[in-house]
């Protein structure tokens, strides 16, 4: 599921991409001229996962997870933006003790806007699509079946970059996303309910060109 | 007053008339004690304990206690009431050597009491309107049954015969059904156990108020349910009929004992369930006739053969045994040596315990021992012990399971009796069915003292039963648990409940 989902992104982002490509040319009187096009980042981050129950069964209720992202710049100092992250858990069974493993891959497409320069200070906010694929799996003997499952829903998020040259620049961001879901079969304690939706904020580096 | 009971005076008598190793031994057991002691009763277990009770000069329930060969202990049994009237008391001993004990303060209450391991619990009143006059069962699943006879409502001499059950493991009665409910006055109850785990009750019926003035004796079968099973007018004799007694044997019928005041005598009668016929009335004959209130009695059943206890016309008490063959009653023994006021009996392992207080005032209470008329028996296995069920849920975030773990240690008991477990055999059921659902779910071999039942509903709550299977393949009874339901706790996220999460 997750390559059907980077193969669904990569014509998503190539044309918006080509779209704001010729837009920028048709507005670019309107824009810094020496603003650059691309932008390849990758950031250290926390997030905390909404479900009560998940992060009951595996003790956590934040975890830290590298992440990574790109942006193209279209018109009025808006970008298109995407980035990736793994989301992992692991606890064991609550009798025989096998390893549970759990696995969020996350993929986020949007829109950032980069409203004004502030000295070295470039503020964002943004919106987009969160894209989920989740799943469970148990290592040793157990009766206890593996699950994978899809989920998708939102997420806003502000921030600032900050530019360091004209070629790198920090990043400072605070993400909250909106996704859940229900289940099929009702978990354990009896609820359909799964809300992977939650809070990420982090710190990161941004290659500008 | 213990001086006076470890000195206690032995009376062996060779008073028997037949059996050459025939050994009858009196022991007073009230040695030392003062005033009255009355009505005593006697039990013995699986592990050769005994009770002995009465009531003692202080209107309150007392005790001995005999184990190992040595009767110890005594006293005052926790909770006893202050009787204003105490008559008429049971004992009963369950598959795992429990004491079941319960006596009446007649036309008031009844008070519940049990014994194990050398303690009493407190006695307890059951909350009936008792009349008088009771009797104890115990099913093979350790379900003591109580028939007891009540005052009906509205009063007057009306009563009625009720039943009540205490499942293994509760220390209440309850369930209590009024199988009579007729216009009637039932009294004088009896009560027995058969294979099938149906109560056999006889008893008194009067008829009031049709100038017939008759009482007869009744015999009604009722099965675990409650329900009728069988009803029959035995005695059907005119006159009045007293104090019915009813045993069964082993091949399954049904004896019933009553005393007919016009004849001053007792007579029997046995049923047999598979063929429905009744054998002609037998008197139990000893001679000189018996005046008014000689009426106590008592009928004991083993293997095939039947036992009769009673009081002779001058008040001496008498061991007879039943010869099915000629349907008639040959006199064994007998068993005091002087004028007695009351006698019961209960069948002991390898002998006969007989109770009695003599008639004469200040009255004392003795132990009549009649051994040698029949083998010991031979030793049955015995279910295991400790058995101990833990609640466990295994589960993963989106999945899991509950299943139960149970363990459980060999019985003691099957060891000091020589018997060789060969396999052990696991039962279970729902909580709250009855013993008819227990279902088989694993037999194990006998070095196994551990299963994990998977194959459960996470909602329902089970419980088991671990017999042993000895190298005849006799089995153990099965025994519902005597714990409660263990210390349930919540799980984090979760709506199933662990019992005893000892990870």
């Amino acid at each position: 599921m997750r390559s059907l989902v980077f193969i669904l992104m990569i014509p998503f982002f190539c044309t918006v991409t080509s779209f704001a490509a010729g837009q920028d040319q048709a507005s670019a009187p309107a824009e810094k001229p020496d603003q650059p096009r691309f932008r390849l980042g990758a950031y250290f981050e926390g997030w905390m996962l909404n479900d009560k129950n998940l992060k009951s069964f595996f003790h956590h209720s934040q975890r830290n997870l590298w992440g990574f992202e790109a942006s193209v710049h279209t018109l009025y100092n808006i970008d298109v933006w995407a980035t990736y992250r793994i989301y992992t858990d692991e606890t064991k069974t609550t009798h025989y003790g096998n390893t549970d493993k759990f696995r969020i891959d996350a993929t986020s497409v949007g829109l950032i806007y980069r409203p004004v320069v502030w000295s070295a200070l470039e503020p964002f906010i943004g919106a987009g699509v969160e894209i989920y694929s989740y799943s469970e799996k148990l290592e040793g003997d157990t009766d206890i079946p593996d699950t994978s499952g899809n989920a998708i829903g939102f997420h806003a998020q502000a921030g600032t970059y900050i530019n360091i040259t004209k070629f790198l620049a920090g990043k400072l961001f605070v993400r909250i996303n909106g996704v859940k879901k229900t289940l099929d079969k009702a978990l354990p304690d009896g609820t359909t309910k799964l809300d992977l939706g939650g809070k990420e904020f982090g710190i990161g580096l941004v290659a500008r060109f | 007053m213990k001086r006076f009971m470890f000195m206690a005076l032995l009376l062996a008598a060779a008073l028997s008339l037949q059996a050459q190793e025939m050994k009858v031994e009196i022991r007073k057991m009230t040695e030392g004690f003062t005033g009255n002691q009355r009505f005593p009763a006697v039990a013995e277990n699986v592990k050769g304990e005994r009770i002995y009770t009465f009531r003692g000069n202080d209107l309150y329930s007392h005790y001995y206690y005999y184990k190992n060969g040595t009767w110890s202990g005594g006293g005052r049994i926790p909770g006893s009431p202050r009787y204003g009237n105490y008559w008429f008391s049971d004992i009963v001993a369950d598959s795992t050597g429990t004491f079941h004990y319960v006596c009446e303060d007649a036309s008031k209450a009844l008070y519940y009491g049990f014994f194990k391991d050398g303690t009493w619990a407190s006695m307890r009143k059951i909350d009936i309107r008792h009349e008088a006059t009771l009797a104890l069962g115990v099913r093979s699943d350790d379900t003591v049954v109580l028939v007891s006879a009540m005052v009906a409502v509205g009063g007057g001499i009306t009563k009625d015969v009720i039943v009540g059950t205490k499942p293994a493991g509760k220390t209440i009665f309850s369930n209590f059904q009024n199988i009579t409910g007729d216009r009637n006055a039932n009294t004088m109850v009896d009560a027995a156990i058969d294979a099938d785990d149906n109560t056999w009750i006889s008893y008194k019926m009067e008829f009031p108020g049709d100038g017939k003035d008759i009482l007869d004796t009744i015999l009604h079968g009722v099965n675990k349910s409650g329900k009728d099973i069988y009803w029959k007018n035995v005695s059907d004799q005119t006159g009045w009929t007293w104090y019915s007694r009813v045993a069964i044997n082993s091949d399954g019928k049904i004896m019933v004992t009553w005393m007919r005041s016009q004849h001053r005598a007792y007579f029997s009668c046995l049923f047999d369930p598979l063929t429905k016929k009744w054998t002609e009335f037998q008197e139990i004959s000893d001679g000189p006739l018996r005046p008014w209130c000689t009426m106590y009695n008592k009928l004991l059943a083993r293997e095939s053969d039947f036992y009769w206890v009673g009081l002779t016309g001058d008040r001496m008490v008498v061991l007879y045994k039943y010869d099915a063959e000629h349907n008639s009653w040959i006199k064994l023994a007998d068993v005091s040596d002087r004028a007695a006021y009351w006698c019961s009996a209960h069948m002991g392992s390898d002998s006969i315990l007989i109770t009695w207080d003599n008639q004469a005032e200040p009255t004392s209470c003795y132990l009549t021992t009649v051994s040698g008329i029949f083998p010991p028996p031979l030793p049955k296995v015995q279910s295991v012990s400790n058995l101990v069920v833990v609640k466990r849920i295994e589960r993963s975030f989106f999945h899991g399971y509950s299943l139960n773990i149970l363990s459980w240690e060999d019985n003691p008991l099957n060891a000091e009796q020589g018997i060789t477990i060969a396999a052990h055999r696991v039962y279970r059921k729902e909580r709250t069915a009855d013993s008819s659902q227990w279902a088989l779910i694993s037999a194990l071999a006998a070095d196994v003292y551990s299963l994990e039942d998977k194959s459960i509903a996470s909602d329902i709550d089970y419980v088991y039963a671990v017999t042993c299977v000895d190298s005849n393949g006799d089995e153990s009874p099965i025994v519902d648990p005597s714990e409660e339901p263990s210390e349930t706790t919540r799980l984090p996220g979760s709506r199933w409940s662990s019992v005893r999460s000892d990870r």
